[in-house]
């Protein structure tokens, strides 16, 4: 069953069995010029060990701040809430107490939990928060690049690895057993792993997406379960895409031009959702985002400036405030966009260009089409 | 050849791979003995590299690969 909405600002509905899968036509959306207004930024303290880039994983829990920086990939760091740098929760190196490869951590009630390269195979390592020390360890029979934990069990994220990988989402239990496979690597074309990150959110809001797919998927309830497809029109991805040699059919995705689905963070009232146009050595980032009670849908250009604030969305709180890292020279060059926000103000007169990154904490606004910031 | 969005890279600090590895990373890229092919986001911007020595760094090479033939590919 299909249900065509007539308004282009609103998801068409279909149904797969019992899946609700909503379809959005992204050239359709209205443009909406400048919609985060900025609630409140948190400094991440700059200490002589903890230079950060803005590309950062960061987790928020009622407690603390967690950050793993995706350029520098070296450590997971700890903050609390004001930004106060609490330390190095584990770092890369040889000996007790270091990991060779950090791919991707998670927050749980054993601690902070990190995803570890070993080779052919992968390990989660778990370290315990207050004194920082690793309590468990265990091996997986994937290769993982990025993970998730939901109750009591691990997602991770193999990606193209076929034959090494039949699936790119495995669901694995407490004792490293593969117990269900998701996307199975069932084509005949020579796909290369695409590292990066796949998993966005926490708890019961983690969501997964990948390259070279327009679908965007909920874990739920133990399952994957596609929740969107993005329909980009005569730039979706061909239906033979990964029957082919990627490495010579990327050569002319690449001059054509394509989108790319970067992350999807959604609450019960809105969700955020990234995507990335390229084309040659152009590109372009947009943000798609909806209210999700009325399922009104809104995108931005993230135009050179302002935009550079907000091209990092790390999370979306319980209170709907979208969150962003961003470089303080990105914020002082763009301070004229700001000068009516006080808080804008009061941050830019103690921050400094070299400084760590801050967290940008931002309300949504769907109705307007301007700066009133 | 060298074409827009695509990259020949290798990274800097070579890690050492026993031989499992590098056979593993070998049906995984489908690579020549000592370089593999390998995808990455480098500055936001997806890349290609024809031949990467590590396959196992995430991040984009700032160096040219010298040993496995920048025409190759």
């Amino acid at each position: 069953m299909v249900i065509s909405l007539s308004a282009c600002d609103k998801p068409y509905t279909n149904t797969d069995g019992d899946q609700e899968i909503l379809k959005i036509a992204f050239n359709e959306v209205e443009l909406n010029a400048y919609p985060y207004k900025i609630d409140k930024i948190v400094p991440l303290e700059t200490t002589e060990n903890n230079f950060l880039s803005d590309n950062l994983k960061v987790k928020i829990t009622p407690d603390y701040i967690f950050v793993f920086d995706e350029e520098i990939r070296d450590a997971v760091h700890q903050f609390d809430h004001s930004g106060k740098y609490v330390g190095e929760i584990i770092s890369i190196g040889e000996g007790p107490g270091k990991v060779n490869r950090i791919y991707d951590f998670t927050v749980s009630d054993m601690g902070v939990e990190i995803l570890v390269g070993k080779g052919s195979y992968s390990e989660v390592v778990v370290v315990s928060t207050p004194d920082k020390r690793i309590v468990d360890t265990l091996r997986l029979d994937v290769i993982g690049f990025s993970f998730e934990k939901i109750n009591g069990h691990y997602f991770v994220y193999s990606s193209y690895n076929y034959p090494l990988a039949e699936y790119r989402v495995s669901k694995i239990d407490l004792e490293g057993n593969t117990i269900a496979g998701f996307l199975k690597n069932d084509y005949s074309g020579k796909m290369v792993p695409m590292i990066e990150r796949n998993f966005f959110g926490m708890g019961e809001k983690v969501f997964l997406v990948e390259s070279f797919n327009n679908r965007i998927y909920a874990l739920a309830q133990g399952q994957l379960k596609c929740k969107y497809i993005l329909d980009f029109g005569s730039y979706n991805f061909a239906e033979d895409l990964l029957e082919r040699d990627i490495m010579v059919t990327f050569e002319q995705l690449n001059a054509d031009g394509f989108f790319s689905i970067r992350h999807h963070f959604e609450n019960k009232a809105i969700s955020l959702t990234g995507v990335h146009f390229q084309r040659e050595n152009n590109s372009q980032s947009y943000h798609l985002l909806m209210d999700r009670n009325s399922n009104k849908l809104i995108k931005t250009k993230l135009e050179e400036g302002w935009g550079d604030i907000f091209k990092n969305p790390i999370a979306i709180t319980d209170s709907d405030k979208v969150v962003f890292s961003a470089h303080p020279r990105n914020l002082i060059r763009n301070a004229e966009n700001f000068d009516d926000n006080k808080v804008v103000a009061r941050v830019l007169n103690k921050l400094e260009n070299q400084d760590n990154p801050v967290l940008i904490y931002s309300d949504l606004q769907f109705r307007t089409k301007t700066n009133t910031q | 050849m060298l074409v827009a969005g695509w990259q020949f890279g290798v990274s800097g600090t070579e890690a050492v791979f026993s031989d499992t590895e590098v056979a593993l990373e070998n049906r995984i890229a489908g690579s020549r003995n000592d370089c593999y092919q390998a995808m990455r986001y480098c500055d936001g911007t997806m890349t290609a590299y024809t031949c990467i020595l590590d396959y196992t760094k995430w991040t984009c090479s700032q160096y040219y690969c010298q040993s496995c033939g920048l025409e190759a590919g």
